[in-house]
């Protein structure tokens, strides 16, 4: 019964992820968490790993399309494995209550972005793509290496940190910025995902699971984006978060 | 710029490194002793974009493009020596 709740879960998931134009991770671990009661070090290592199967499927289309700006791509990305190394290193130290309260409080960050956005959306976005200065270069990869970081303790893709960095400091167009964020994911969980993996934290038979869910959900998403109206998937996606924020803070254990 | 190779890398590493960890899964409730073929499974996954970002490199040095491919590089050589640390360290 576990097994097909998993799958549904991640079809669901996936489904949310695409609509809403977020990565599953921030929903991923509290399902894993909250609905099905993982540990809390497993679920954010089987969250990454099915982080990189997502973001793997996703970039491989954006690379064959040529939409990824593999300039930025490569200069963020170094600094960005290394925080999500890092961060996977804290993660095994830090008590399981630390990270309840450091995932709530990202969690509760996240809703509350969402659901601003959702509420304050611009048409046709910013896209204000112009020179880079070597300050901003310098901006952007320390500022990475915190979505690294992110990424390796939460075991979420980190796009929702990435994608702001491109748009605003590193002026990419916001299509080119999650193409780009999208193939930095896939290299970032992984490499905080090797350091999970060889500490038997990951769990193999949930991140299968999860990865045959989650890819169709994300494709069904990604087909009824046009009939469904995301202003609205995102408010709801805001408010799931919210609520597995609240539920994450208050079930610390003394 | 349109990248062919990594992005065949990408979709068919992940698809062989899900069939695999799917495969060991099953067959583990048959015979147990079969249980790495789903780590295999799982690393192939994680070797994927590794391997991407591998061929990435080489189409710049092949193109003597030596900016993004010291970059490609460097974010390699980050990659792979976590992989070595952590398969040395007990």
């Amino acid at each position: 019964m576990i097994p097909v709740l998993i799958v549904i879960g991640a079809f669901g998931i996936g489904f949310i992820s695409a609509i809403a134009g977020i990565g599953g991770g921030s929903l991923l671990v509290p399902f894993l968490v909250l609905a099905l009661g993982y540990n809390v070090k497993v679920a954010i290592a089987t969250s990454l790993m099915c982080i990189v199967v997502t973001s793997s499927s996703a970039s491989s289309e954006y690379l064959r399309r040529g939409l990824v700006d593999m300039g930025t791509a490569l200069l963020l990305e170094p600094l960005t494995a290394l925080g999500a190394i890092t961060g996977a290193y804290i993660t095994l130290t830090l008590p399981a209550n630390v990270l309840k309260i450091a995932l709530g409080a990202l969690f509760l960050y996240i809703s509350a972005e969402t659901i601003w956005k959702a509420l304050h959306e611009r048409k046709g976005g910013v896209e204000v793509p112009g020179s880079v200065t070597a300050l901003r270069k310098a901006v952007g990869s320390t500022l990475s290496f915190m979505a690294g970081l992110a990424s390796g303790v939460f075991g979420i893709g980190g796009g929702v940190i990435k994608v702001p960095i491109m748009t605003y400091i590193m002026k990419l167009p916001i299509k080119t910025a999650v193409a780009t964020s999208s193939f930095m994911v896939g290299l970032t969980a992984a490499s905080g995902e090797i350091v999970y993996l060889t500490k038997n934290l990951t769990d193999p038979l949930t991140a299968t699971l999860l990865s045959v869910g989650i890819i169709p959900g994300a494709i069904l998403g990604a087909k009824c984006l046009k009939k469904t109206k995301p202003k609205y998937v995102r408010i709801v996606f805001g408010a799931v978060l919210l609520y597995a924020s609240l539920r994450l803070l208050t079930s610390i254990t003394p | 710029m349109k990248y062919e190779t990594p992005s065949l890398i990408l979709r068919y590493g992940t698809i062989t490194g899900l069939i695999i960890a799917i495969l060991g899964e099953v067959l583990t409730t048959i015979k147990p002793t079969l249980k790495p073929l789903t780590y295999y499974g799982l690393g192939i996954i994680i070797a994927t974009p590794i391997t991407s970002l591998t061929a990435i490199a080489a189409i710049h040095a092949i193109k003597h493009d030596l900016k993004t491919f010291t970059l490609a590089a460097l974010a390699l050589a980050i990659m792979l020596t976590t992989i070595v640390v952590m398969l040395i360290k007990p």
